[in-house]
């Protein structure tokens, strides 16, 4: 097993770091470069994680406004993306506590039963008659995986995005996770093994999955 | 589970970080030695290769156009503003508390001078009972009397003057 803490130098000598500290001393334009490099991607990971894309804007949004006002403390003591995605995971966190304290006291939304929202399945059997057969293929395929991917826990599913959307080694997701490495790798262990569970019949029986 | 059952629980954990190149030398030659062995460990390795391949298949979400812009914008409204509001809440709170005193220290000067005023020229019924205290107090004695002559007359008689001398008003 690799080293469980990201070196101080390692995280001195990230470009991205370094804006920050610019941004530390007052320079605007240094922290507009980092909301720049790093929308896109928080937003997307975001998405994925809270599954509604208009809460991830505006979660993404909250992450760099917090980030810019505790500026003045902040400390490269890890890599700039692993600080961002830590504070964008805790912030997550908290957003699904809120979601979840709402659900308790409204229930039965319009488009929830009693077990909750529906079933990837019977969207699709609702849009299926709407689009060609390859556009719905890629769309149920869509759906399917982000229906395995919800059945995650958060941690679960946060390591999951992490190392497949932002490439994160084990050491990162720690950090970003404030956990060990030996968690994450059991973390990743059984989340890969759930989705492999959940999609491996769409692997076997279509074409999806085939190496590319 | 029962396709992977020959490998040990930990060989099953490491079967993933071996996917993801997470693993010292020593380990990865145990998860090889055991993947050429094992058909269905392969199998398995294949299978969460492919469905891990699957997420790829999810849809990007990039940030809106004027993300930056409207990030940016919020960040500079939220600091800001905030001087202004602390500058200007504090002169008004400074604002309030001198109208405050001032309105109470006016309000004690009024009630004040109104007590001061009312105590002095304005008599009562008590002040009047007291300025009188000393006829009242003798005023069965008054009656008596009846007149004034009737008075003067009894003090030229000597007897009487002496006696009653300290009982006089």
């Amino acid at each position: 097993m690799k080293p469980t803490r990201a070196e101080p130098t390692a995280a001195a000598r990230d470009p991205d770091a370094k804006l920050m500290l610019r941004a530390k001393q007052g320079e605007e334009a240094a922290f507009t470069q980092l909301v720049n490099s790093y929308q896109d991607r928080l937003v997307g990971v975001l998405t994925h994680l809270v599954q509604d894309r208009q809460a991830a804007e505006d979660l993404a949004q909250e992450v760099f406004l917090k980030i810019y006002k505790a500026r003045h403390g902040y400390e490269p003591t890890a890599k700039f993306s692993t600080y961002l995605f830590r504070i964008a995971n805790n912030l997550a966190s908290n957003r699904r506590r809120d979601v979840g304290r709402k659900r308790e006291v409204t229930l039965a939304g319009s488009d929830s039963g009693p077990m909750g929202a529906r079933p990837a399945e019977q969207i699709l059997a609702e849009t299926s008659g709407m689009m060609p057969a390859r556009q719905f293929a890629r769309i149920e395929i869509q759906a399917v995986v982000q229906d395995a991917l919800s059945t995650l826990n958060d941690n679960q599913r946060m390591a999951v995005l992490l190392h497949k959307f932002e490439e994160m080694s084990y050491i990162d997701i720690a950090a970003t996770l404030d956990t060990t490495v030996s968690a994450v790798k059991s973390l990743l262990s059984r989340a890969r093994e759930n989705l492999r569970v959940k999609l491996e019949p769409y692997v076997t029986q279509g074409t999806w999955g085939s190496q590319d | 589970m029962a396709k992977i059952s020959r490998l040990s629980g930990e060989q099953r954990e490491n079967l993933v970080a071996y996917l993801d190149g997470e693993l010292d030398e020593a380990a990865a030659k145990e998860i090889e030695q055991a993947l050429a062995s094992s058909p269905v460990a392969r199998h398995d390795v294949d299978m969460l290769s492919r469905t891990w391949d699957l997420l790829g298949q999810l849809p990007t979400s990039p940030a809106g156009e004027d993300f930056t812009s409207r990030t940016i914008s919020s960040i500079r409204a939220a600091e800001k503003p905030k001087a202004r509001v602390d500058d200007a809440a504090v002169s008004r709170a400074i604002r309030r508390t001198l109208g405050l005193a001032i309105a109470l220290l006016v309000l004690l000067g009024a009630g004040t001078a109104g007590f001061l005023a009312t105590n002095r020229w304005v008599p009562n019924e008590a002040d009047e009972i007291l300025n009188d205290y000393e006829v009242i107090s003798e005023l069965d004695k008054y009656l008596e009397a009846g007149d004034i002559d009737y008075l003067t007359k009894l003090q030229e008689h000597r007897e009487f003057t002496e006696h009653d001398e300290p009982n006089t008003p």
